[in-house]
């Protein structure tokens, strides 16, 4: 059993049980026993009242005299009968009529409660002691239709047994919210771990009781220690991508210096190694800041994204007078990183404008993600080479600086989304079509 | 041309500031943000080759508190920062280009070639104007007539700037302040030696003096 939830329902869910069920079984028996307590006490009063009317004579004959009794003696089958057993002789009451009754004799002094099978199918209970007077042993057995005091019982034993179910039911209940009402603040953590996680809080909230709320702040603990390391480790090497990048460029320029003027290969080879330096530091760059555990932007505006970074190309291409078309629909929704998507649109956007001739278009659009596409009417190119070149950062072009590695990080963002990214030959402009799916 | 090169690393400064006044500019070295922005107010440059990160006061800040002045030097930002983030807030804080080290110097070349001749108003290429061809990488002029002629330093310097200029009415003054840099000796008189070597070389008639005013490039009905 995985959940607590569970466990604990399960657990006080038996011992409520076994609780009321043993109240159940102790009640019930001694509502029994009370109910038949109160006939025998009352066949007892009836088998003494019996003994003080009986009277032996000189005879020792035995005389009872009926007529303080009970009338019930007399009507046939009434449900109140009596025995009176000497030794020689047995007085029935008239009730019985013609059925044989039979009690044990007993000894002296002794009482025997017993239940019987009467006339007319009573069950009868019979109260039968054993007394001595005047020197003579007697028994008198009273016994009693006994099915409305069983009815009684079972009345009894019915309704409270309803009352019990109903009783545990409402208690199952009952606790089933109590528990669910204490493990509220587990929910409510895990429900908010689930926000975070998409980026939607940047922290949990620790009201909680004592007993989670340790936990809780050690999870806003660790949370911002991660963050915080990542975003010293990712600052770290930025800095250090940076800081390399100017010494690189010295080298560029002692290698382009008049000392190496006689030896164009060691230029080239100088030149050629920096711009792979360049290259692999860029790359590198722009994955460990993917692998960082990115806080997802609470929802970026593209629009205003897309006019800056629009504005920027066109400042950069002003000398090419190319026309950048755009378009988003109205629905695009974009849940990620605010640099990952201009990283992505500048990259593809800064690759059309070197190809194109006059023409790039951008569009965003939702189908079953965010699909952006970019297109120029360029001339176009070998689609399996620029597939290639997305694996693994190399340039199609040498001519054109660049244009590989732009791709190629584009590549690894989208990765990071598990997204795909695919290539095409424009139908409608003529030029390479990229589509990315997020 | 006079240039303002802003850039702190001890040896990457010295050695562009070197290769551009050979490349026939007159570029003056500043690496310090604070001394930077004061520069590109007081003198006259024609072009800011800004680094971002710099000691004193950003690269962007000195960028954005020139704009926020009205000046309008071009700028081209030259940083080790090359996400399109840095990129699209070098342009917002008003960079004409932009250059991620490490670079080749004839990729440095070319975009201050191109932003210089987009702020004159002129296309991007060779330099053609009066009849003349104007070859910056081998700092030579071709006349009309075909024949080739090489030109010292200070002439290239003059020449391009009056070719930039075409038609244009200028000082002695403003002639040494974009042909020399900062520290170097003015002596506008020497102006007027190198306006008679240029018209010695290409024509008289091709500079014409406006007296006690300055001289005038080619056609000034243009």
């Amino acid at each position: 059993m995985r959940s607590l939830r569970i466990r604990l329902l399960v657990g006080l869910t038996i011992i409520i049980t076994i609780l009321l069920v043993g109240q159940w079984l102790w009640l019930t028996l001694t509502i029994d026993r009370f109910i038949e307590k109160q006939v025998i006490t009352q066949l007892q009063k009836e088998t003494e009242s019996i003994l003080a009317n009986i009277a032996i004579d000189h005879k020792s004959n035995i005389q009872l005299d009926q007529q303080p009794l009970n009338s019930g003696y007399q009507r046939a089958f009434s449900g109140l009968y009596f025995i009176v057993q000497t030794q020689h002789k047995t007085l029935l009451s008239r009730s019985l009529w013609d059925f044989d009754l039979v009690i044990p004799t007993l000894k002296k002094g002794e009482q025997k409660i017993m239940y019987l099978a009467g006339p007319q199918k009573q069950p009868l209970l019979a109260v039968s002691a054993a007394y001595l007077k005047q020197g003579k042993l007697i028994t008198i057995a009273v016994a009693e239709d006994a099915s409305s005091m069983l009815a009684d019982k079972r009345q009894i034993q019915y309704v409270f047994t309803a009352l019990s179910a109903m009783g545990l039911l409402l208690l199952v209940f009952i606790q089933a919210w109590l528990v669910k009402q204490a493990l509220q603040p587990l929910t409510n953590a895990q429900s908010q771990l689930k926000q975070l996680e998409q980026g939607q809080i940047d922290r949990i909230n620790n009201s909680a009781p004592d007993e989670i709320k340790p936990l809780l702040n050690e999870l806003n603990r660790l949370t911002f220690s991660m963050l915080e390391k990542s975003r010293r480790s990712r600052q770290s090497i930025g800095n250090l991508a940076h800081r390399l990048k100017t010494p690189l460029a010295v080298l560029n320029q002692v290698a382009e210096s008049d000392t190496f003027h006689d030896e164009n290969t060691s230029r080239g080879t100088i030149l050629q190694q920096t711009a792979k330096i360049k290259q692999i530091i860029d790359r590198e760059l722009k994955r460990a800041r993917l692998s960082g555990v990115t806080m997802l932007g609470k929802g970026i505006n593209l629009e205003d994204l897309i006019n800056q970074l629009v504005e920027t190309l066109r400042l950069i291409y002003q000398d090419k007078a190319i026309s950048i078309d755009w378009h988003i629909s109205k629905d695009v929704n974009f849940k990620g990183d605010r640099e990952d998507m201009l990283e992505v649109l500048g990259n593809l956007l800064d690759n059309a404008c070197k190809w194109c001739d006059s023409q790039v278009q951008l569009r965003l659009e939702m189908e079953d993600g965010l699909v952006i596409t970019v297109e120029d009417d360029g001339p176009s190119c070998d689609i399996d080479d620029l597939s290639l070149l997305t694996r693994r950062g190399f340039r199609a072009d040498e001519s054109r600086p660049g244009s590989g590695l732009g791709l190629a990080i584009v590549f690894d963002i989208v990765d990071s989304y598990d997204g795909s990214m695919a290539f095409y030959n424009s139908e409608k402009m003529g030029g390479l079509q990229v589509k990315i799916y997020l | 041309m006079r240039l303002l090169l802003v850039e702190d690393d001890p040896i990457l400064g010295p050695q562009l500031q070197s290769k551009l006044n050979k490349s026939g500019y007159a570029a003056d070295l500043s690496i310090d943000g604070i001394d930077a922005a004061a520069l590109g107010d007081i003198e006259p440059y024609d072009l800011v080759v800004l680094d971002l990160g710099l000691p004193g006061q950003s690269g962007l800040d000195v960028l954005s508190r020139w704009r926020e002045r009205d000046n309008t030097i071009p700028v081209i930002i030259l940083t080790a920062r090359d996400s399109w983030e840095d990129k699209v807030c070098g342009f917002k804080a008003g960079a004409d280009d932009y250059l991620a080290k490490p670079f080749q110097f004839e990729e440095l070349l070319v975009r201050i070639n191109a932003v210089l001749r987009r702020f004159s108003g002129r296309n991007t290429g060779t330099l053609m104007t009066g009849g003349l061809k104007l070859d910056e990488t081998e700092q030579n002029v071709t006349l009309s007539s075909g024949e080739k002629l090489s030109l010292t330093g200070t002439e290239f310097k003059l020449l391009r700037y009056f070719m930039m200029h075409e038609g244009k009415l200028l000082s002695k003054s403003t002639l040494t302040d974009h042909i020399y840099q900062f520290d170097s000796d003015k002596d506008s008189n020497v102006m007027e030696v190198y306006v008679n070597r240029l018209r010695h070389k290409l024509g008289a008639k091709i500079i014409q003096t406006r007296r006690g005013q300055g001289y005038i490039f080619g056609n000034s009905n243009r």
